[in-house]
C-alpha cells in the first residue's frame, strides 16, 4: 500500500497559501512521508504540495501520553490499550509547490489556500511528473523556511521515482536549477545533492 | 487565611476521634452481620418488618451470605461500553431559555473484534415548547426553571446511548456495559420536575431497558458509583444489632472496608425504601436493582445491576472487569473516565455557547430581560 493511503485520506485543518497542515482522523503508522508530493483536488484547481513534517501526538495537549513500563511492542500496548489510538492523531505539515488548473502545471503558488476539510491524497505518479519535470517547482520549496536539506533531498528522489525510465534526465535537469537557486549557497547545494544520491 | 490555619489542628484531631469512636459500632456491625450470614431468611424478615413503613433504605439479602466475599474471577475477553453526560443548565439571565445535553461514550474492545469509539453527541433543547404548566407540572415547571429536568434527560440520553451501543456490539463477543451513578435514575418520582418531562423519560427508559433485557446474550450491566456513601446495609445491620440507625454507622463502606480484599465483591443485596419502590414499580420485576460492593485501591465503590444482570456468570464477568478496567486508570474504570472525557463541558465551551446564542438571539431582536446584578457581575470596574 502506498504509504499515507492507507485508510481514511487526511483533510485539511490549518490552510495557507504557502503551507497546510492536515490532520488524519486518529493515529496513523502509515503516514505521508517526508518529501511525498500530495495533492488536494477539492476547488477549481489542485493544489499540489512536498510533505516537510508529521507529527503524530495527542489530540488534547492537557493529556499527555504516558510511557508505559513492561515490554510489550507498540502494537500491544495498543491492542491492551484500546482507548489509546482514538485519543491521538497524525498532522502532516505540507509545503505548496504548484497547482494544477485544467491542463496546465504551475509551479507557483495556487491562487487561493486549499479549502478546509477537503482531502489530501498522495499526487498521481502522472501528476507528480506533470508537475516536476522542469523542476520549477523547487523555487517554492528553496523558498520555504519550512523546507530543510533533507525535504529537499527526499523530494528529488521521490520525483524521480514518478519518472521511470526518465529518472537519471529529470535528476540532472532538477540538479542544474538546484544548482542556479542555490548559487549562493554551495554548502548547502553539497548537503541536499548528497541527500539525493544517499 | 493564617486565621484557618489555626483551626485545622483541631479540625483533625476531633476527626480522628470520630473515626477511633467508630471501632465499637463496627464491631458490633460485624457481629449482627455474621449473625445475618447464618440465617439470612430469618434476618431478612426482621429488617423488613423493622424498616417497613419507615422512609430509610435498607437492604435485604440476596442469595448470597451478607458477609461474603468473593475474589475477582479471571478477566475474560469482552467489549467494555460506557457513557457519560454532561449539561449546560437554563440560564435565567440567557436571552433565549435552554439547554445543551452532551453524551460521551466509550467502546473498548478487549481482545475481541471491533474498532474502539470514543465521542460524543449534544443536543440542544428544548426541541419543542413544552406544554403550559398544569397542576401537577412540578413546583417550577416555567421555561428554563427545573422543571425541565435536564438532569433526569441527561440521564436518559446516556442510557439510550450506551445501551444501543452495548447491543450493538454482542455481535463481536461478550459485553459489559456500565454507567456512571446509580442505575435507576431517582428524580423520575421528583414533584420538582414537570409530569410530562418525567412521563416522557419514564417511557423511554422502559424501553431502554426493554431492549437491554431481551435475550440470553453474554451482556453485563452495572451502575458504578465511586465513593459510595450509602447506608442501606449498615442500617439493616442497625436493625438486626438492636440499635437506632440514626446513631449508627452512616456508611457502608466503612463496614465494607473491613470485611474486602482488594480486588473482592461483597455478597449481592437487595436495594429497598419506599421511594425505590415508588420508582421500580414502573419497570418489570426483573428491572429492580440489586448490588454489591467492590475494593479497588483505596475505593468501596457501590456497584448496582438490574435483577436479571444478577446470574452468577453475568455478576462475575462484571466483577472481572470492573477490577481489570480500575487496574487500568488509578482505581476508577477506564470506559467510564473516557466517556466523561468525551462529555465534559468545558468553562470555555460553556461561555462560547452563550455568547452563540446572544449573538443569534440578537440576530433576531430577541434580548434578554434587563438584569442589574447579572450586568454589574459582567462589568466589575473599579
Amino acid at each position: 500500500m502506498t504509504p499515507g493511503t492507507g485508510g481514511d485520506a487526511p483533510r485539511v485543518v490549518e490552510a495557507g497559501l504557502r503551507s497546510f497542515v492536515c490532520a488524519y482522523e486518529r493515529y496513523v503508522e502509515d503516514p505521508f512521508r517526508l518529501g511525498q508530493l500530495v495533492a488536494v483536488r477539492e476547488g477549481p484547481w489542485s493544489i499540489l504540495g512536498c510533505v516537510v513534517d508529521t507529527e503524530s501526538g495527542p489530540e488534547d495537549p492537557g493529556r499527555p501520553l504516558q510511557a508505559p513500563g513492561g515490554s510489550l511492542t507498540a502494537a500491544e500496548v495498543f491492542a491492551e490499550n484500546p482507548h489509546i489510538r482514538p485519543l491521538l492523531r497524525t498532522r502532516v505539515t505540507v509545503v505548496a509547490c504548484g497547482y494544477i488548473e485544467g491542463e496546465g502545471a504551475f509551479a507557483l503558488l495556487p491562487p487561493a489556500p486549499p479549502p478546509l476539510l477537503a482531502r489530501v491524497e498522495s499526487a498521481t505518479p502522472a501528476e507528480t511528473m506533470h508537475a516536476t519535470s522542469d523542476g520549477a517547482f523547487l523555487a517554492l520549496l528553496v523558498a520555504s523556511a519550512l523546507c530543510d536539506d533533507a525535504v529537499l533531498a527526499a523530494v528529488l528522489r521521490g520525483a524521480a521515482t514518478a519518472h521511470g525510465a526518465a529518472a537519471g534526465e529529470f535528476t540532472v535537469r532538477a540538479g542544474k536549477e538546484l544548482a542556479r537557486l542555490l548559487k549562493a549557497e554551495p554548502a548547502r547545494l553539497s548537503s541536499i545533492l548528497r541527500g539525493v544520491t544517499a | 487565611m493564617e486565621l484557618l490555619t489555626a483551626g485545622l489542628p483541631g479540625l483533625v484531631e476531633r476527626h480522628r476521634a470520630r473515626v477511633s469512636a467508630l471501632e465499637a459500632t463496627l464491631t458490633a456491625a460485624r457481629a449482627a452481620a455474621d449473625a445475618w450470614a447464618k440465617d439470612p431468611a430469618e434476618g431478612d424478615a426482621r429488617i423488613e418488618a423493622a424498616m417497613a413503613n419507615t422512609p430509610t433504605p435498607y437492604a435485604t439479602s440476596f442469595g448470597e451470605p451478607p458477609t461474603a466475599a468473593f475474589p475477582a474471577p479471571p478477566f475474560e475477553p469482552c467489549t467494555v461500553v460506557a457513557a457519560d453526560g454532561s449539561s449546560i443548565e437554563p440560564d435565567r439571565f440567557a436571552p433565549v431559555p435552554c439547554y445543551v445535553l452532551n453524551t460521551g461514550w466509550a467502546v473498548l474492545p478487549y481482545r475481541v473484534p471491533g474498532e474502539a469509539a470514543l465521542a460524543s453527541k449534544p443536543i440542544l433543547g428544548p426541541r419543542e415548547p413544552l406544554a403550559d404548566a398544569g397542576e401537577d407540572d412540578g413546583e417550577d415547571a416555567s421555561p428554563g426553571g427545573r422543571g425541565w429536568g435536564v438532569s433526569l434527560l441527561r440521564d436518559i440520553e446516556e442510557r439510550e446511548t450506551a445501551i444501543h451501543l452495548a447491543r450493538e456490539r454482542l455481535v463481536h463477543g461478550p459485553v459489559v456495559l456500565l454507567f456512571d451513578g446509580t442505575f435507576l435514575p431517582w428524580d423520575l418520582d421528583s414533584p420538582r420536575i414537570a409530569a410530562n418531562v418525567r412521563r416522557q423519560v419514564l417511557r423511554r427508559l422502559q424501553d431502554a431497558l426493554a431492549l437491554l433485557a431481551t435475550g440470553d446474550e453474554p451482556l453485563s450491566a452495572g451502575a458504578y458509583i465511586s465513593g459510595s456513601r450509602a447506608g442501606d446495609v449498615v442500617t439493616s445491620l442497625a436493625v438486626l444489632a438492636g440499635q437506632d440507625p440514626a446513631a449508627w454507622l452512616a456508611a457502608d463502606s466503612a463496614l465494607f472496608a473491613t470485611l474486602l480484599g482488594e480486588g473482592e465483591r461483597s455478597a449481592l443485596f437487595r436495594s429497598r425504601s419506599q421511594r425505590q419502590k415508588t420508582v421500580e414499580e414502573q419497570f418489570p420485576a426483573d428491572s429492580q436493582v440489586v448490588f454489591f460492593y467492590l475494593r479497588t485501591g483505596g475505593d468501596i465503590a457501590r456497584v448496582e445491576l438490574p435483577q436479571w444482570a444478577a446470574t452468577p456468570a453475568r455478576v462475575a464477568r462484571l466483577h472481572a472487569t470492573l477490577v481489570d478496567q480500575c487496574a487500568r486508570c488509578d482505581g476508577y474504570p477506564r470506559a467510564l473516565q473516557e466517556a466523561h472525557e468525551q462529555a465534559v463541558i468545558s468553562g470555555a465551551d460553556r461561555q462560547q455557547f452563550a455568547r452563540l446564542l446572544e449573538t443569534e438571539a440578537a440576530r433576531q431582536r430577541v434580548f434578554p430581560p434587563s438584569n442589574g446584578k447579572q450586568s454589574s457581575k459582567r462589568r466589575r470596574a473599579v
